[in-house]
């Protein structure tokens, strides 16, 4: 009996709680951490917290306040027009062609001197959508009437809501929701198994965490980090009403769930040497945003600077099995079920698939004469690539593109099949944090990401481009954008996902059609339009 | 006679005592970073920047030093880089994005929120570390020294600095900023001194880009106090964003 057995017994041994109470302990503790200090300072509240520097909270001095507030936040309207297409395997029927999406955020910190801090992070989102295309009777592209999109609905977003409590100058302890992330890569993190993921065309745009306990024991050269993550199995609004387990009852819209106990546990040790950031982390999953049970992982991640101008960096992981599905048994019993879990074939596999992002930045000191400097001047640039142990071989790949003509000559026939791109789906992710522009869900092996940016390129606009290309068939999105900050607080932004096709002979064969690896989605460019108000 | 010899000898010691000696540019370098970057200080300080075109963009933040080799730098001002912190510990530097959940390295010679100043001039004020310097004459700046400086460490903001100090009080009045190849990046001016409470230092100090000479940016110490003895667990990376 190993580790594993010894952590899934303990957890089994208290399954009477059922989630529920676990996610009122994990909430109310988080809570308590920051907030009865802050009710037991508001008196002094009134005249202290309004100090100059709210927001510069890290030297606490005997002439700072008691408690000290930031808030902050954004109002963001994001329009956004998809060239639908009705052409491509995956259905297009759910993807509105014109779609609204607005959203109001608030960033409240509280913090009480050195001793604690409280952060929440909260958004509520509005979103709607029409005009709707798929095909009608004989085949041919037609609208669709207006209906009901889950996706679409108004939705409220708790990216992180935690208290800390500092127990001495070298350890605290944190509870609730929060998003940790230990991992140097900057358009994808292949270490962070804790959160949702982020989107590589904008990784700021991903602030969602996850709910955890963390003790963590900084000292001035090296950190050590202990962390207990629960899966929120069930949640309204973006609150959760159970972690861990999937309560008894059954809810409507929601996943009918499993007698897992979905969890994480996961410990780092951070050094500083020779000025190179090292992580070291070892992971411990069952049933936590992939269907490995009693999984362990180890990670690296490294970063460093060169000769004062290039960060170069280091972002990986290492694990046997692969919790993907592998279409070549793909059975009659699958297609009548949608039990997709029969096809993970691989879960228990022994083979080492290790995923690792190798990547470069660099930002020019001196942008040297025109027109060169037009392009270099505070421009930043990186360069990543990524190994997906995870992805397809090309014979697995051909796979996908038989299983999907299958599916469609079913659907034809009529034969009620799962969604092409539910098979393709992490398993029991019930959090997928902020709505993202794009989704990066690997399928092969090899790939790249390029970005660009230069802030300033003309008065106050900043131009920026991102390029993913997948290295096997040499399709991609290239995803380019301009912002301009009209005021300190405004920031209005016009920006592209576009879809190269690549390599006809290395896509996807379906149906006698090729078709990219990023030409699956039934979308052949789309734009948007944003504005966020910051205040 | 005794005591007329000694008398003597003292008068003959005091005509050759260094006491009126020009300071050496040790004692210059050391003069600069005593008020530019007193060993602990604690500064509520404001960046402006001015483009080409007149518009200006302000940061405010708060700077905490430690040492020689801590510094760490927090935003407050304007709302989109609310809750931004950098950290230098030696020659690290890192800086904590709030949306990101992380901090990312950065380099030394990095433009300062893309003003004027670069990095290691807000958070790398340790001059006696990373040059040496000779005096050289200038016969225009009659009451200032002028220190010409050469990077002795790669961690340096500029390879090569011309530093001009006053020589009533040691204070900096003016520096230039080069490349290896002799290319000015970079100017400053040091003006509005000031008395912090204890210390008496520039309130203020232009720096303008050479490459680009409609632009320039301006720092202004609203506040700076040395009367601060600042954790070390202030200066651990894993302390950003707390």
């Amino acid at each position: 009996m190993g580790f594993a057995a010894i952590m899934a017994r303990v957890l089994r041994v208290h399954r009477p709680w059922r989630g529920t109470i676990p996610v009122a302990v994990l909430m109310l503790t988080a809570c308590l951490l920051a907030w009865p200090r802050a009710v037991r300072a508001q008196e002094p509240l009134a005249d202290e917290a309004t100090a100059d520097m709210a927001g510069a909270d890290f030297a606490s001095t005997s002439s700072d306040p008691l408690l000290t507030t930031t808030t902050t936040g954004f109002l963001d309207t994001r329009t956004t027009y998809n060239a639908v297409s009705v052409d491509r395997p995956m259905p297009a029927d759910n993807i509105p062609a014109l779609a609204n999406l607005t959203e109001a955020n608030i960033q409240l910190k509280l913090q009480w001197k050195d001793r604690a801090q409280g952060l929440a992070d909260l958004s509520y989102i509005y979103q709607g959508g029409g005009w709707f295309y798929g095909r009608d009777a004989a085949g041919q592209r037609a609208r669709v009437a207006a209906h009901d999109v889950a996706a679409l609905h108004p939705a409220a977003l708790m990216s992180e809501l935690y208290g800390t409590l500092n127990l001495g100058a070298h350890a605290n302890l944190t509870v609730g929701k929060k998003r940790v992330v230990w991992g140097s890569g900057l358009a994808i993190n292949p270490t962070d198994l804790l959160n949702p993921p982020k989107d590589p065309t904008d990784p700021t745009l991903q602030r969602a965490g996850s709910w955890l306990a963390r003790a963590e024991f900084p000292f001035d050269e090296f950190t050590v980090t202990l962390i207990g993550a629960a899966k929120a199995t069930r949640q309204y609004a973006g609150v959760p009403s159970a972690l861990i387990w999937y309560p008894d009852y059954k809810a409507a819209g929601q996943d009918p769930g499993d007698q897992l106990s979905h969890y994480a546990l996961a410990a780092r040790v951070y050094g500083l040497w020779q000025e190179t950031d090292i992580n070291v982390m070892y992971y411990f999953t069952n049933a936590y945003n992939d269907a490995f049970t009693d999984k362990s992982r180890v990670g690296l991640s490294l970063s460093h600077v060169f000769w004062n101008a290039i960060e170069l960096h280091v972002d990986g992981i290492a694990q046997r099995g692969s919790s993907r599905i592998y279409l070549d048994k793909l059975d009659p019993t699958v297609m009548a079920t949608g039990d997709v879990s029969r096809l993970r074939t691989k879960l228990n596999d022994t083979d080492i698939r290790p995923k690792l992002l190798l990547g470069a930045r660099w930002m020019p000191e001196d942008a040297g004469a025109k027109p060169l400097s037009f392009l270099l001047k505070d421009a930043t640039f990186s360069l990543e690539y990524y190994y997906n142990g995870e992805g397809y071989s090309a014979k697995e790949f051909r796979d996908v593109g038989n299983a999907l003509t299958l599916m469609g000559k079913a659907a034809a026939l009529g034969i009620t099949v799962p969604a092409g791109s539910s098979l393709f789906a992490a398993p029991g992710v019930s959090d997928p944090g902020s709505p993202q522009k794009f989704a990066f869900e690997p399928m092969r092996r090899h790939y790249l990401f390029l970005s660009y940016m230069r802030p300033m390129i003309y008065d106050d606009f900043t131009a920026n481009a991102v390029f993913i290309l997948g290295a096997e068939g040499w399709s991609g999105q290239f995803a380019p954008s301009v912002s301009w900050s009209a005021q300190e607080w405004l920031s209005l932004t016009l920006a592209g996902f576009v879809t190269v096709p690549g390599l006809s002979s290395q896509g996807l064969q379906v149906a006698d059609r090729s078709y990219a690896e990023y030409g699956l989605q039934p979308t052949d460019w789309r734009a948007f339009f944003s504005a966020r108000v910051f205040y | 006679m005794k005591w007329m010899f000694l008398t003597l000898w003292a008068l003959g010691s005091l005509c050759t005592t260094p006491a009126f000696a020009d300071p050496t540019a040790a004692e210059l370098l050391k003069a600069y970073d005593a008020v530019m970057g007193p060993t602990n200080f604690e500064a509520v300080t404001s960046m402006s920047a001015h483009r080409e075109d007149g518009s200006t963009r302000t940061y405010k933040m708060k700077i905490l030093k430690a040492g020689d080799e801590k510094f760490r730098a927090s935003f407050s001002e304007p709302a989109a880089v609310r809750g931004q912190e950098m950290l230098r510990q030696g020659d690290n530097l890192w800086v904590y994005m709030p949306n990101l959940k992380r901090a990312i390295r950065l380099a030394s010679r990095d433009s300062f929120q893309g003003g004027d100043f670069n990095n290691a001039d807000v958070l790398r004020v340790n001059y006696t570390a990373d040059y040496t310097g000779t005096i050289v004459p200038d016969p225009s700046q009659p009451n200032a020294w002028l220190l010409d400086l050469k990077a002795k460490t790669s961690g340096a903001a500029y390879d090569h600095v011309k530093l001009w100090l006053r020589k009533v009080d040691q204070l900096p009045q003016k520096g230039e900023f080069y490349t290896a190849s002799g290319k000015m990046l970079r100017a400053a001016e040091f003006s509005d001194i000031r008395d912090f409470g204890g210390i008496k230092r520039p309130a203020k100090v232009m720096m303008k880009n050479m490459l680009a000479t409609q632009r320039y940016s301006t720092m202004v110490m609203e506040s700076f106090n040395i009367h601060v003895n600042p954790p070390s667990s202030k200066f651990v990376l894993d302390d950003l964003g707390h």
